[in-house]
This record gives structure tokens, C-alpha cells and sequence, in this order.
């Protein structure tokens, strides 16, 4: 019985290991469709999903639907979308990861540069 | 992982079934008859050969050192299935309802030589009480040994050193806390769901400072905020691990960003180039890019 325990728990021992939330993002006119997962594949449905500015407004926050999808309109400023799943658990995507992305969108925005963090 | 073990299971059973079918009376107790000598050899060959295979398959998902081990569960597992399943067997021989024998006196030692029967009428194995070989057995049992341990050996000659004893591993301090850092292995990030690549790194701080570290962060790229200091480093003992994710967009001048929170709430950060920590990483962005 020892032995059938042990080999049970070497065989489930993976499915314990933490795992990290990953996701990506495209532009579809003026919207952004965003998809987030946890690295190992499975759906993150649930997960706070946030969209920041890079001054620290927060233009958007909600939780990531039962397809692990979400999408908001284009902000206007040069923004980050935030994905978090608890404490050291997190994903975040800057403006220019999105795909379909113009690298020179917020160019005339003379967006900031991200703030000085201690 | 589940299927190499009902994989190994399967091997190692049909290996044993085969070794007891080349047994004459293990074959009488199955088939009711015993099979001609070439037929048992056959199945002698073919248990051995499943019986290695069943290792070979241990080894090639577990590697040395936990193949074994596995190999060595799964065979008694299968093992010790079959001896309690044999003994309810459906179709073995009726035993014979005879009165015991009387010995007599001188033949005794004859019977014991000539009879494969027991005395209440079963079948009882006879054994090869003196091997055929002697010498070769006796250099066979060393060489048993020697393989498996000249193979772990090897195996340990060939393990990666661990990250953080490497040569290339970074000495530093951030805030009143020292610190080893270094990437898990030099080799890509690697792939992970989306299309998302994962870089690990380990960090190791000096033995006192852990009571004083609430936890430590990476990030590729600067964080706007404390709220988005990256992925934390978790694992048990001295040695914590974290996986950060490549952005998409990433370039070398982004950086890798250390920081590290004390139970004081105080927050310290330091940056470090790429290249310095992990040139695999580097290279993988500048080819992506």
C-alpha cells in the first residue's frame, strides 16, 4: 500500500507546482482583445485584470470572463494592462506587446516615461 | 507521467507471467501441461527482455536515480500481484485426492531425486540446487552492481551545477541584504502557454536576512509600481525561485529589476543589464527583435 502511495504521489506531484498568469493582447480597431491563461495552459477565469495609465489612473478594472477573455477601448494614453493573480503572481502587458500596435501611437502624446519606483 | 508508470506496470507483469510460463510447474498450474524445453527458453528470454525493457522505459523517463527506484516499485508491485492471483487461477489442474506415500527405507534419497510430485498427490518444483555456472554467475552478481552504480555516476558527472554555484553568478547587495543571483540554466527562456517565453532565475540572500525579507520580485522591464514589482521568488529552504515572462515588445535596454520588500515596509530596487545576468536571454531578444 506504502509503495502504491508513493508512486500515486510521484505520479500527481506536478499538479501542486504554483504557476504563473501569462496573457496577450490585440488591437481590433479601437478595442483591445485580451486572453490570459496560466502558464501551464489552464483557464485564469477570475483573475482582476486592470488597465493603468502610466501616471496611475486606473481606467479600467475587471475579472477575466469564463473564456479567460477580456476587452476595453483603446485608451488615449500611453496605458499597461495589468494581470493579478495574488501576491508575486503577475502579468503585465505595456501598450507597445499588443499586437496590431503602431510603435509610434502615443508618440505625440509625448507620453512620460514610466516614474521613478524608489 | 501517469502512462509510463501503467506502462512500466504492464512490462513488468507480462515479464514476470512470462518467467513463470517458462517454469514447469507454473506452466503445469496454467496450462495444465508442461511446454517443450525450446518454448520454455523462449519464454525465459522474453520475461528477462521485458523485464529490461521495463527498466529501459524507467530510465528514459525518470533518468538513473528515480528510474530505478520506480522500476524497482513497479516490480513488486507486479510481482506480488501475480503471486496472489495465481493460486485462484481458474483453470489449473484438479489435485489428485491420494493417500500420502509410505518412504521406505533406502529409497528415500532415490524418490527425492525422481519424484517432481509431492507427497499429497500436487505438484511440487524441482531446483537447480547447483548452478550450471558457477563461475560465470559469480562475475555476474559484481557486474550487477557495478553497472547501476557506474551509470548513477555518471549521471552525477553530467548533472548541471546548481545555478547559484556557478562561476557566473552575481554577488551583490540591495538595501542591508546580500545576495547570490542567477539564471536557473543558461540556456532560452522557455515556451509556456500563449506563446508566452519564461526565463527562470534563483536567488539566494545571506542566511540572516531572510527574517527580515517579506519577499523579492523580478521583472523584465522597470515596474511602474510596487503593485507591479513582478513575479515573486517562492521555494522551500535558502534557494527561491521565479519565472519571469519575456514581453513581447522587450528590448535589451528594458533591463531585469530586483526588488525586495522587508517586513519594515521598506522597498529597495536594483536594476541589472540583461547581458550581465543572462546572456541567453539577451540573445533571445536580440534575434526576436
Amino acid at each position: 500500500m506504502k509503495t502504491l502511495v508513493f508512486f500515486i504521489a510521484l505520479a500527481m506531484g506536478s499538479a501542486a507546482l504554483a504557476h504563473a498568469p501569462v496573457g496577450r493582447c490585440s488591437l481590433d480597431g479601437q478595442t483591445v482583445n485580451c486572453e490570459g491563461r496560466y502558464d501551464d495552459g489552464t483557464r485564469a477565469d477570475g483573475v482582476t485584470v486592470s488597465v493603468i495609465t502610466y501616471d496611475g489612473e486606473t481606467l479600467h478594472t475587471q475579472v477575466l470572463d469564463r473564456a479567460s477573455r477580456f476587452q476595453f477601448a483603446l485608451p488615449t494614453r500611453p496605458f499597461y494592462v495589468l494581470m493579478d493573480a495574488g501576491p508575486g503572481e503577475m502579468f503585465e502587458m505595456d501598450w507597445r506587446d499588443i499586437r496590431g500596435m503602431s510603435e509610434t501611437r502615443f508618440e505625440t502624446e509625448k507620453a512620460a516615461e514610466a516614474p521613478a519606483y524608489r | 507521467m501517469t502512462p509510463a508508470n501503467i506502462a512500466l506496470f504492464t512490462t513488468a507483469l507480462l515479464g514476470f507471467i512470462a518467467l513463470a510460463l517458462a517454469m514447469p510447474a507454473h506452466c503445469r498450474h496454467v496450462f495444465r501441461r508442461t511446454l517443450p524445453e525450446p518454448q520454455r527458453r523462449l519464454l525465459r528470454i522474453a520475461g528477462w527482455i521485458l523485464l529490461a525493457v521495463a527498466l529501459a522505459l524507467a530510465v528514459w523517463q525518470w533518468r538513473f536515480d528515480v528510474g530505478i527506484v520506480t522500476w524497482l516499485g513497479w516490480l513488486s508491485v507486479a510481482g506480488v500481484a501475480l503471486v496472489f492471483y495465481l493460486p485462484n487461477w481458474p483453470w489449473q489442474p484438479i489435485a489428485q485426492q491420494r493417500p500420502a506415500r509410505q518412504r521406505k527405507k533406502g529409497k528415500a534419497a532415490q524418490d527425492d531425486d525422481e519424484d517432481d510430485e509431492g507427497t499429497n498427490g500436487e505438484f511440487a518444483p524441482t531446483f537447480d540446487t547447483v548452478p550450471r555456472h558457477p563461475a560465470r554467475r559469480a562475475a555476474l552478481l559484481p557486474a550487477l552492481l557495478v553497472i547501476p552504480l557506474g551509470a548513477v555516476a555518471v549521471q552525477l558527472w553530467n548533472a548541471p551545477q546548481k545555478p547559484l554555484l556557478r562561476d557566473d553568478a552575481l554577488r551583490g547587495d540591495i538595501g542591508p541584504w546580500s545576495f547570490v543571483l542567477a539564471e536557473k540554466d543558461r540556456k532560452s527562456p522557455t515556451i509556456e502557454a500563449l506563446n508566452t517565453p519564461m526565463k527562470a532565475f534563483s536567488i539566494r540572500f545571506c542566511e540572516s536576512c531572510n527574517a527580515e525579507i517579506r519577499m523579492a520580485y523580478m521583472k523584465l522591464r522597470k515596474p511602474h509600481s510596487q503593485r507591479t514589482a513582478g513575479n515573486g521568488f517562492f521555494g522551500r529552504g535558502q534557494e527561491k525561485t521565479v519565472e519571469v515572462p519575456v514581453p513581447a515588445a522587450a528590448t535589451l535596454k528594458d533591463g531585469l529589476w530586483l526588488t525586495v520588500e522587508g517586513i519594515d515596509g521598506e522597498v529597495h530596487q536594483q536594476h541589472f543589464a540583461i547581458e550581465q545576468l543572462s546572456p541567453a536571454l539577451a540573445e533571445f531578444i536580440r534575434k526576436r527583435s
